[in-house]
């Protein structure tokens, strides 16, 4: 029999991610005066929007069964790109500039966010090669075009010019509506988008099944390949725009823009309750995951915890999280065969 | 409780109209030879057509070829006359054919998966206008199918391993029958499952035959097989060994798949 006990834990385990974040948030409210200021809120949002938008992107990938360690580089890759159209805009070589305006310089870099997203996907779908190889080549091909695009030196002063129609560039990074940080707006819209995707359409559907059981997935009529491009490809338009944002925040490219960003992504899904075998995560989970760890970060800062205890404690969150998992995973399925064989007899 | 192993067919009435035909479909194996080698079959409507073989006889790869799992495969197919031109899964169960694997664990379920989701994987686009999934159409569907096949769940929504092994393949059968094929290929459809649930399957397969489906299913069980076929053909070694109307006996359809090694080392 299920016991009410066993339903309880259950709904705890489930919530954890939640409950995970209203314990951080309820702790730095008492310890860290102003914490819980509407100012501090809008400045640890501004930090969680861009790791949240790659996580979101990492969790389609993960929940596939696969992994993308070259987010970081593509971030990289996109922000030099938008600072050399913004700087110099495209030489044709014959004595003739091409310039372009803000929204022609943010649609190019997304494709090119999403053209090394597909080129990854082809690696993995069409070559064979393994989602961890194929993308630990791309993240060293995606950096080191970054750094010889501009010789490894930053793309300053990228405020535009109102000649170009690039004067709006630094609205993107810095600018607010409806007196909230356009990045905020733009993690919104994402957010919703792939939440969306996930439960209310069958390309959704179709990547929880390639990440549950890719062979009967592709038995069952799943278009495996499709699904899989687009998921990395997606995850390449997540980078781009988190490329531009950069870009156009500092109002400067620096080609190091995104090292790491992979790794931070990849522990918001896995916090967030993505399951790294494939075929289980949710985008609200994942954001709620990328909220813990920011706000963990901003938190310890503002308690005045050396910035070195900070790194272990999210080592140590992590990997709480993923213990956790399993032990929902476990219980889960005790009950859910408890309440089939109490039918099927 | 019924009474397990009395499973011979009542006689039915002729069957219809040719719905499936492959015509030398081959398979090359990777050492030389074929897997499949020149086989040729029909399917009329309604006629459940039993193919009998040993282990390693080609008849899984044969159906695996129909469902388009072997880019190397060769041969002409067609459904309702027209030729199936289709290259990938998704456009072959268009088409009207429908696969029941072998191994539900590896390749008909996804296990992880609720029951309602596995049941409409293969027909997500019956509930989708614009990309939009009509989640509660979808669930209608699955819960009439969980009726009609009798599958016995506490709840649709829990993962489909939750099941016993013969509820686990009415899901597989479900998710076929919901494409609505014209013809079900079924690869040892009573593996791995309980003596009452056996019954259940071979019912099920009667009655679908009963309203028009053509089915081709592989088996390895020779009672099986004399039991729920209207035709039964033999493979062995990659051909068709032996073709047999209904009610023929044990023996003659045991000597046809047995392969002939004399015949082939003369070869």
């Amino acid at each position: 029999m299920i016991s009410s006990q066993q339903n309880w834990l259950l709904l705890v385990l489930r919530l954890r991610t939640f409950v995970a974040l209203i314990l951080v948030l309820a702790y730095f409210s008492v310890m860290a005066p102003n914490f819980l200021s509407t100012a501090n809120a809008v400045i640890v949002s501004k930090h969680v929007a861009l790791n949240a938008l790659l996580a979101i992107g990492m969790t389609f990938v993960i929940i596939t069964g696969g992994i993308d360690l070259s987010v970081g580089s593509i971030v990289g890759l996109c922000a030099m790109v938008a600072g050399w159209l913004v700087l110099n805009g495209v030489d044709l070589g014959v004595g003739y500039t091409v310039w372009f305006n803000t929204v022609e310089i943010v649609g190019i870099t997304l494709a090119v966010g999403i053209g090394v997203g597909l080129i990854n996907g082809l690696l993995i779908t069409r070559l064979n090669v393994a989602p961890f190889i194929a993308t630990l080549g791309t993240l060293y091909i995606a950096r080191g075009a970054a750094l010889l695009s501009s010789d490894g030196r930053t793309f300053p002063n990228l405020s535009g010019t109102d000649e170009m129609g690039t004067a709006s560039f630094p609205f993107i990074g810095s600018g607010t509506l409806l007196s909230l940080p356009v990045m905020i707006w733009l993690l919104v819209v994402v957010a919703l988008g792939a939440h969306y995707i996930s439960r209310r359409t069958p390309l959704g559907r179709h990547i929880y099944a390639v990440g549950g059981n890719e062979r009967g997935a592709a038995l069952s009529g799943v278009k495996v390949t499709s699904v899989k491009l687009f998921v990395y490809a997606f995850l390449g338009f997540c980078a781009g725009l988190v490329g531009i944002i950069i870009a156009s925040q500092l109002q400067a490219a620096h080609p190091a823009t995104g090292e790491t960003f992979e790794l931070n992504a990849i522990a918001a899904a896995v916090l967030g309750g993505t399951s790294m075998s494939g075929g289980r995560g949710r985008i609200f989970g994942t954001i709620i995951g990328a909220f813990v760890i920011g706000i963990l970060s901003d938190g310890l800062i503002m308690m005045g915890v050396s910035s070195f205890w900070q790194t272990v404690i999210k080592g140590v969150v992590i990997v709480l999280a993923v213990v956790i998992d399993q032990a929902q995973s476990r219980l889960q399925a005790r009950v859910a065969l408890a309440q089939e064989a109490a039918t099927s007899r | 409780m019924r009474k397990p192993g009395n499973f011979r067919a009542p006689p039915r009435p002729p069957s219809g109209d040719e719905v499936f035909r492959a015509e030398d479909v081959t398979l090359p194996r990777a050492g030389g030879g074929f897997a499949v080698d020149h086989v040729s079959l029909t399917v009329r409507k309604g006629e459940i057509v039993g193919l009998y073989g040993l282990m390693g006889a080609g008849r899984t790869e044969f159906l695996e070829c129909i469902m388009a799992q072997h880019p190397a495969s060769g041969g002409r197919m067609f459904v309702d006359g027209a030729p199936l031109v289709e290259r990938d899964v998704a456009g072959r169960i268009a088409r009207g054919i429908a696969l029941i694997p072998e191994d539900r664990k590896r390749d008909g379920l996804v296990q992880i998966m609720a029951i309602r989701e596995n049941l409409t994987l293969s027909s997500l686009g019956l509930f989708t206008r614009l990309m939009h999934l009509n989640l509660r159409a979808e669930a209608a569907r699955a819960a009439e199918f969980v009726k009609r096949l009798t599958i016995k769940v506490a709840s649709p929504e829990n993962p489909v391993s939750s099941l016993s092994g013969g509820n686990q393949q009415k899901v597989v059968i479900g998710k076929a029958l919901m494409t609505s094929p014209k013809i079900l290929l079924m690869d040892e459809p009573s593996r791995g499952i309980d003596i009452g649930a056996k019954a259940e399957v071979f019912r099920t397969m009667r009655d679908l035959a009963a309203d028009g489906l053509g089915i081709l299913f592989v088996t390895s069980d020779l009672d099986e097989v004399l039991a729920l076929s209207d035709r039964i053909l033999v493979m062995a070694n990659g051909r068709i060994s032996g073709a047999f109307p209904a009610g023929t006996e044990a023996a003659t359809v045991i000597a046809a798949a047995t392969p002939s090694f004399k015949k082939d080392h003369a070869a």
